[in-house]
């Protein structure tokens, strides 16, 4: 009787694989549990009712399975283009250029805030800032677990990953530094509250979040160009590399915006990928000047720095592309 | 869009919302509930029953919260909770039929005289 239950359970959890992706996920481990257990108190009452029961089951789950492929396909028909084909609105697109907009904040300050450097109100607005920073950061990604890693959000997703790498690196005050294993305390505290709350499943929802719509991982990498610009003319003077760093930074923020205001996938790639290239190869020219002299001096050079970038923003477009590729092998191979 | 749109509720659903009523309930114990209540009379299966609680789901009558003490190994299985939207459904619906009911016993007493 044993055996013969297990394999009826085990049919039951092959044919429950044939539900819907998105109902499958939310619902097939407890339709399980609950066949189980159903199955179990028939059987307790004899072979007859448990063959009754599972006779009925088997009767109704393909009306079951037929009614929920209609609602899901309904629902992808409704959904299509909110999902993939849609621009996004001028308050997302604000939300998804702020990291740039604070860095040309910052360039601005940086250049014409000498006169106040002196002053203790600057120390206060860098507190407030920080705080502000912080507040703003619980905030998003509030928002980003509410709303299932929107296209924004991937703008402050490399931010985040790159602060939490990199916070050793500051220091509280002269005696006080940031212990090198912070960063690991910070990713077992996240692993801990996820395990806490549940929250695996998000993952799930990022990752079909950047199967539907690749470019938002290449925007993710995109809004840490500010950041590489930064590092590529620290030692350069500021006369040579304020107008450049302004000018690529203007061009960015076209880009992000142009992003976030495409319908299309293609589109969206190419409008990072301009922007991206053109603001490294502006920068490019007072690093050359510092070092050689001269705006140009290796155009193999330029060429090679240039492709690297490309690389990298399509990266993620060429492991999609590999992914579906593969995906689409398995069934025959 | 008021409670009385969505009524009158099929049979499984008005028997999932009372089983749901007095306690959140589990899946397998939504489904000998519904089918204690009406007298077997409602057997759901189980592609039914969770069709039926992901569109109630959905509509925001129920909620899904973790079912304490319910274990099923290792795992916590999900039970489900009337939202205050459903309790008010619920109970339109008992105050629809329970009208029905005491039009038809004043019809049927009238009748009879």
């Amino acid at each position: 009787m044993k055996t013969h239950r297990s394999f009826v359970s085990h049919l039951y959890a092959a044919l429950i694989r044939l539900y819907p992706a998105a109902f499958r996920e939310t619902f097939c481990e407890d339709m399980q549990a609950t066949f189980d257990d159903a199955l179990q108190d028939a059987s307790l009452s004899g072979w007859r009712s448990a063959a009754a029961f599972v006779l009925k089951e088997l009767v109704d789950l393909p009306l079951s399975l037929l009614d929920e492929h209609l609602n899901a396909h309904h629902a992808i028909q409704e959904g299509k283009m909110e999902k993939i084909g849609t621009k996004a609105t001028w308050r997302e697109t604000l939300i998804a250029i702020f990291p740039l907009l604070v860095w040309l904040g910052g360039i601005l300050l940086g250049q014409f805030g000498g006169s106040i450097q002196q002053r203790a109100l600057l120390e206060i607005t860098v507190y407030v800032g920080i705080a502000a920073v912080f507040a703003g950061g619980i905030y998003l990604i509030i928002r980003t677990f509410k709303e299932r890693f929107p296209r924004w959000s991937f703008a402050y997703l490399s931010w985040f990953l790159l602060l939490i790498i990199i916070l050793p690196a500051f220091r509280i005050s002269d005696t006080m530094m940031i212990p090198p294993y912070t960063p690991l305390l910070l990713v077992i505290l996240i692993l801990t509250l996820m395990t806490v709350t549940r929250s695996w499943s998000r993952l799930r929802q990022l990752v079909q979040a950047v199967r539907e719509d690749w470019t938002q991982v290449s925007f993710s990498l995109y809004s840490l160009l500010p950041f590489l610009f930064f590092l590529l003319t620290d030692e350069v003077a500021e006369e040579l590399s304020f107008p450049v760093s302004l000018v690529s930074l203007v061009i960015l923020l076209i880009g992000g915006i142009a992003y976030m205001r495409s319908r299309r996938v293609w589109t969206r790639a190419l409008a990072l990928l301009v922007a991206a290239l053109l603001g490294l190869t502006l920068v490019s020219v007072p690093v050359n000047i510092y070092w050689h002299g001269i705006a140009y001096n290796n155009l193999g050079h330029l060429i090679r720095s240039v492709g690297w970038l490309a690389f990298v923003i399509l990266l993620p477009g060429i492991v999609a592309f590999l992914v579906r590729i593969t995906h689409r092998k398995l069934p025959s191979g | 869009m008021t409670v009385e749109n969505y009524l009158p509720l099929s049979e499984p659903v008005f028997y999932i919302l009372l089983s749901l009523s007095p306690e959140p309930r589990h899946g397998y114990a939504i489904m000998k509930d519904v089918r204690a209540l009406s007298n077997s009379r409602v057997i759901l299966s189980t592609g039914t029953l969770y069709g039926a609680l992901k569109r109630m789901l959905a509509a925001g009558w129920i909620v899904s919260v973790p079912s304490v003490g319910q274990y099923d190994g290792g795992r916590e299985r999900k039970a489900y909770a009337l939202t205050h939207l459903g309790r008010q459904i619920l109970n339109t619906e008992i105050n629809r039929l329970t009208h029905l009911v005491k039009v038809a016993e004043l019809q049927q007493k009238v009748s009879r005289t």
